[in-house]
């Protein structure tokens, strides 16, 4: 299309404006091709292009149109771009327009101009406020199959793609001495006075044009156009290495002492991202933070006043002087204030025709302009026009054309961030809005007409305040600047809020189709409270939060209940201020970066041989490690069981957690925080340990050495590492800060073997330089540092989890790669086999040891058979209270085994014991399965668990019942010790 | 015994990266200790630091640095601290002269280590870094320990470079964040 | 939320993990004759003031300490911040 061609169809366009005329850019609305030019919005595009009707409301699908000019729009809610791009809900008109935007417009069945869900307008008697909650009761059983899904096909919002957004999100942290949030007048003056002196400045605007209502004005300031003047001033911010301009970026929500959400559209301006973050989540600390939000205007509400053409009067001004569209070509203009006219001037100034400006006050018309009847103490009582304005009804009964009628019911300052930390507004009756009250988040100051100083001059003065104090708070001195000379003119408001006399239904929330009348219903049925009537009505909801209509309603509130406005409540914000999309609160953490990854160092070795990989916490385990041939992980397990009880198996064991214990008191300490004693273990020794909790129940357990005097390594299980490791630094700062003990965790320092069967020590003589394996030389639970291959150093220590003679070997993490394939080349004549943690988990419960399954929170050292290894002769973290009568019954649970009766039957995890033939019922339940694998070793299901006085059953035998796959297997109860129960192949 | 001596393999196979006005290198050449001591024994300790390598027992959050610029000990807790020197100053000696200072602990192999640099290095890291790295705030003599996207990290600055030590196990994850923020790059 | 770290300044309270009430720090006297009860008053026992509570945080990704934090529950507002083991020294646990 060439540019003539465009500018033809932009039927809407006047001269001027921040528009670049030279920039065309071509999008396509329903399908339809149009263009508009850089500077625009999708919004003020549509407006050029005359397309009034934009969407369909929430409920009863009535035409709706543009009314804002920002974040504040309550129907311009488009679905943006396409297919997994798509983005619904998307405000027109703050959608940047980018060549080859694609936008549909929502909630209608059919085309936007007849959608046959219209029937719901007509409908509305039977629609109002509570209509669900009442209607859709009985029967009871109708809810789920029929009203619900009908419902919610025909309410609702946008639709989503349904697919996986493609675009990636970041998250980022940014530090200042000020935040200035929001580029109008008020926070350009600040951060530019901040930033000449020194203080780190963050500049953060919602829009992609920083200016605020300068752009949107025709004012002047020291005689220059309030556009170029913030130009100026922007160009002066930018160029200061202290200070960070942020456009397009919306500070959402206040939290604690002086930290910020702020989130950043950095392509969403683009068609695409190209890879770069759609969106970034910045988090800002901030000493002081200047908040120069602005101010919102309402609407009044009158019959009929929710058709397109019918908008807010400041949004008219922004759309004629900043991207030079006329939303209609005769336009007439409903105000209580004084802001209202100066829409009809800046109209009349472009040539503009005016038909009439409603005053609802009764005084004299502020000034008089050329052609443009004034109606003083006149109200709209109604508008009509099937799909847009034609014609506004005065309650006079005169009317007037129009296909624009510009409303302005007043300016209400976003105070939304000072109430993010339970600020409340305060009611300022001069200008008939809220403003911030005295209790704002810490380091928080207001500047402008978000603390309601609305004209630009007194907007300036109050920044100029602001910044002052924020500056000497900080300890810098002010820049010496005079403010600039403006012109200027107040608001001067006489509240109005809405027309008794409206012949129609008046619109007090376009979003959310709420009405006077459902306010007025809402008040008969005693919801008076703010948070009642907009939890009835569904006032102030969804995407905008009632930025136009939440004061409307709660003003019109207080008339029906005859009280003032403060008296009937205030309104009160959470964060966001705008919409936050949830994938920049997700940022990078999607997917395999949902959380981090540990990687074991024989990790890309037993990748090579095709491992199964087992996530255990954050690690990832090789699981089991699969031959040619064998189609059943069980195979494979089982081979390697066999193999390992057979000869000599391998496993990376590096995922336990390890502590490096150090200090002359290291031994007291370890007594303290172990149920049983470790100070008087001999030097070159390890020994199984026992932590409980001061509750008495078992915390975790493992190994832990004695490699010198003062010096001990502790062993946790892979789950526990870091709460073990938080715990004993509580006991070392908090109980016993005093002792000589110091702890770091040395986890990722060592590369750890286990290597496992009759061959290990064959094995590892190969490996180790002159040390003597002999049991004679290095007994079970012997340990040692010591040098492999030729003086690499390294810990031996001969522990066994499999039962079978055993040790395990560590060296430093860099060798760990090259360890495990040594050790595998050493092993070949003995057929080693590397086993995973499936058949280091069969041999466990083989050997009957307790793990994970059986350490679940509520069990005791009796529960497992170590009663007596919690010490009576010293205190111990757990040693008072693992005394108390309830955890010492002679009927306690005791950890033993399981065979099932027919050698043929599988046992389940999570049965529980009732006697043959006793109903499966609670009152029966005498314990439960807590872990069960196939033997390969005895070639059969076995199984351990916690069953009422086990110790006492051996032989007994039972139904072990699982009422959730409805099936009964009768077992034996039998030494939880499977395999060598004497121990003697791990100490031979 | 094997005849086989046992290779080293950096933690990230002495990862280099040149990309958007940013280098990325891996660290293969340097040595971690942990030192720990108790409050009353630091002006001991103190004085074995200084007359052994020439460094002081730093508080925390800050670093000591010899003279030569070869040995750093980051004050990582009150009471422990982390040596950082080159490999090749490792001798027998001087594991002595750290091992009597005060309680030592082996940390080389815990942790991976990253140097990165160049003009756009700020915005790589404050997308990843919670600290406030200006160089008025965070200077050479500054150190920190955090979390950076959920993973363990001490950050400190090495003239105009980050040093930046992740623990091993979940370096690669690291890495991976660190070359997605460098993608991220306007 | 920021916690002003006695040593190191203001840290984000992602750093820390939290624990509960400070009086976790004064653990009973295991030989004292009513252990049993001052035990089973130390672990299960809080009070749940709204206001000023003292609380324990540890600086997890961070220095490792553990803190003492002086926090109004109904403000969040910060009063104090203490190292743990201080505190603990000074309400005597020389043991």
């Amino acid at each position: 299309m060439s540019t003539e061609q465009s500018q033809r169809s932009q039927r809407n366009r006047v001269d001027g404006g921040l528009i670049d005329r030279s920039d065309t850019r071509t999008f396509e609305f329903n399908n339809k091709l149009l263009t508009g030019f850089a500077g625009d919005t999708l919004a003020s595009a549509l407006l050029a292009n005359g397309q009034r009707l934009v969407g369909r409301s929430f409920k009863y699908h009535r035409p709706r149109g543009i009314v804002s000019a920002g974040v504040e729009e309550a129907n311009a809610l488009v679905e943006l771009r396409s297919g997994n791009l798509t983005e619904p809900n998307t405000r027109a008109t703050v959608t940047e327009l980018f060549d080859g935007l694609v936008a549909k417009s929502q909630n209608h069945k059919g085309p936007l101009a007849f959608d046959v869900m219209a029937v719901n307008d007509a409908l509305a008697p039977f629609l109002s406020a509570g209509f669900y909650y009442k209607t859709f009761m009985w029967p009871k059983a109708f809810w789920e199959k029929l009203y619900e899904p009908v419902i919610r096909a025909a309410a609702g919002l946008g639709s989503l793609s349904g697919e996986e957004d493609p675009d990636v999100y970041d998250k980022g942290f940014i530090h200042c001495d000020v935040l200035v949030v929001g580029g109008g007048p008020a926070g350009l003056w600040s951060a530019l006075m901040a930033g000449r002196a020194g203080a780190r400045v963050v500049l953060a605007d919602e829009d992609f044009q920083l200016g605020g209502r300068l752009n949107a004005e025709t004012h002047t300031l020291n005689d220059q156009s309030g556009a170029s003047w913030a130009q100026q001033l922007i160009a002066e911010l930018e160029s200061l290495p202290n200070v960070r301009v942020m456009p397009r970026t919306t500070v959402y929500g206040a939290f604690d002492h002086g930290v910020y959400g702020a989130l950043e559209r950095k392509t969403d301006h683009l068609r695409l991202s190209e890879g770069k973050p759609r969106q970034v989540l910045w988090r800002v600390y901030t000493k002081r933070t200047v908040l120069a939000s602005g101010a919102t205007e309402r609407s009044i509400a009158f019959g009929n006043n929710d058709r397109p053409g019918v908008m807010l009067a400041g949004a008219v001004r922004t759309y004629l002087n900043r991207f030079a569209v006329t939303p209609g070509q005769h336009v007439a203009v409903f105000t209580n204030n004084n802001d209202g006219w100066q829409t009809a001037k800046d109209l009349v100034n472009k040539n503009i025709n005016v038909t009439a400006v409603i005053d609802s006050r009764d005084t004299d018309a502020p000034f008089e302009l050329n052609g443009v009847q004034a109606c003083m103490g006149a109200q709209v009582a109604s508008t009509s026009g099937r799909l847009g304005l034609k014609r506004i009804t005065l309650t006079s009964g005169k009317s007037f054309e129009a296909d624009c009628l510009a409303v302005s019911g007043g300016w209400s300052p976003n105070v939304h961030l000072t109430c993010h930390q339970r600020g409340r507004p305060v009611w300022n009756d001069t200008i008939a809005a809220f403003v911030p009250g005295a209790d704002l988040p810490s380091g928080m100051l207001v500047a402008g007409a978000a603390n309601g100083e609305l004209s630009l001059s007194d907007a300036l003065r109050s920044a100029q305040r602001v910044v002052n104090e924020v500056l000497n708070d900080l300890g810098l001195s002010a820049p010496a600047e005079a403010l600039p000379t403006t012109s200027d003119s107040t608001v001067d408001i006489t509240a109005f809020w809405h027309v008794k006399e409206s012949k129609g239904r008046a619109w007090v929330d376009w979003q959310n189709d709420v009405t006077t009348k459902d306010v007025a219903q809402a008040h008969l049925e005693g919801f008076h409270a703010v948070e009642h009537l907009k939890r009835y009505t569904t006032l102030g909801m969804a995407t905008d939060q009632g930025k136009t209509a939440n004061v409307l309603g709660l003003a019109i509130m207080a008339e029906y209940s005859g009280k003032s406005i403060p008296e009937t409540g205030t309104t009160i914000f959470r964060p966001p201020y705008t919409p936050v999309p949830i994938a920049a609160f997700a940022g990078r953490s999607r997917g395999k970066n949902f959380r981090p990854t540990r990687l074991t160092p024989s990790h890309d070795w037993a990748t090579e041989l095709g491992a199964q990989f087992v996530e255990v916490g954050p690690w990832l385990r090789a699981q089991w490690f699969p031959r040619a041939g064998e189609s059943h992980w069980r195979e494979s397990v089982d081979r390697e069981v066999l193999q390992t009880r057979a000869s000599v198996g391998i496993c990376d064991v590096t995922t336990l957690g390890k502590i490096d214990i150090q200090g002359a008191d290291a031994g007291v300490f370890l007594d303290r925080v172990y149920a049983n004693t470790f100070s008087s273990l001999a030097v070159g020794k390890v020994r199984y340990g026992l932590m409980l909790r001061e509750d008495g129940i078992a915390m975790d357990d493992g190994t832990t050495a004695r490699l010198g005097e003062h010096h001990y390594v502790m062993t946790t299980t892979t789950a526990n590492a870091v709460s073990v490791f938080r715990h004993m630094e509580f006991c070392r700062q908090c109980l016993w800060p005093n002792l000589d003990v110091h702890l770091i965790s040395a986890t990722d320092q060592w590369a750890q073997y286990a290597v496992a069967g009759p061959n290990s020590r064959s094995l590892l003589q190969k490996i180790v330089d002159d040390i003597d394996l002999s049991n004679e030389a290095f007994a079970f639970m012997a340990c040692a540092e010591i040098t492999v291959c030729g003086g690499t150093p390294a810990r031996l220590f001969r522990i066994s989890f499999s039962g079978e003679l055993a040790y395990e070997i560590a060296v430093p993490t860099r060798y760990g790669d090259s360890m495990i394939r040594e050790l595998m080349q050493a092993g070949e004549e003995f057929d080693v086999v590397p086993y995973g943690t499936e058949a280091l988990g069969v041999m466990r419960i083989e050997k009957g040891h307790a793990a994970g399954n059986e350490l679940i929170g509520t069990t005791t050292a009796a529960n497992i058979g170590l009663g007596r290894m919690v010490s009576k002769k010293k205190d111990s973290i757990g040693n008072v209270l693992s005394e108390r009568e309830g955890l010492n019954s002679e009927s306690d649970n005791r950890l033993v085994g399981f065979i099932p009766v027919d050698k043929s039957r599988e046992l389940q995890a999570g049965s529980h014991f009732v006697q043959t033939g006793h109903a499966v019922v609670t009152e029966n339940d005498q314990g439960w399965m807590s872990s069960v694998c196939y033997s390969p070793t005895l070639g059969h299901s076995i199984g351990i668990g916690y069953l009422q006085r086990g110790q006492d059953r051996m032989g007994e035998v039972l139904d072990a019942v699982s009422p959730l796959t409805d099936s009964s297997v009768a077992v034996e109860v039998v030494s939880p010790h499977f395999v060598d129960p004497e121990g003697e192949r791990l100490r031979g | 015994m094997v005849n086989n001596r046992l290779s080293p393999r950096p933690a990230l196979g002495g990862y280099e990266l040149t990309h958007a006005g940013i280098q990325v290198k891996e660290r293969v050449d340097t040595e971690v200790f942990s030192l720990a001591c108790r409050e009353s024994e630091k002006a001991s300790v103190n004085d074995g630091l200084q007359s052994s390598l020439g460094v002081v027992w730093p508080e925390v959050g800050s670093c000591s640095v010899s003279t030569d610029s070869s040995v750093r000990v980051l004050g990582l807790q009150r009471d422990q601290v982390f040596v950082v020197l080159n490999s090749s100053q490792v001798t027998d000696g001087l594991l002595n002269a750290l091992t009597n200072v005060a309680w030592c602990t082996q940390q080389s192999d815990s942790w991976a280590t990253l140097e990165i640099s160049g003009p756009n290095q700020y915005q790589v890291l404050e997308c990843t870094c919670p600290i406030d790295l200006s160089p008025s705030v965070f200077t050479e003599h500054h150190v920190a320990r955090t979390s950076m996207e959920h993973l363990s990290s001490i950050i400190y600055r090495n003239n105009d470079s980050f040093v930046l030590m992740t623990p091993t196990s979940s370096a690669r994850g690291f890495l991976h964040m660190i070359e997605e923020s460098i993608q991220f790059v306007d | 939320m920021m916690i002003n770290h006695p040593l190191l300044g203001l840290r984000d309270a992602a750093e820390f993990v939290y624990l509960g009430d400070a009086s976790l720090i004064n653990r009973p006297d295991r030989d004292a004759p009513d252990a049993a009860a001052a035990f089973y008053e130390y672990l299960h026992l809080r009070d749940n003031p709204a206001g000023t509570h003292r609380e324990l945080w540890y600086h997890e990704q961070g220095d490792r300490s553990w803190l003492v934090v002086t926090r109004n529950t109904l403000t969040h507002d910060i009063e104090s911040v203490e190292l743990a083991s201080d505190v603990a020294r000074q309400q005597g646990r020389d043991v």
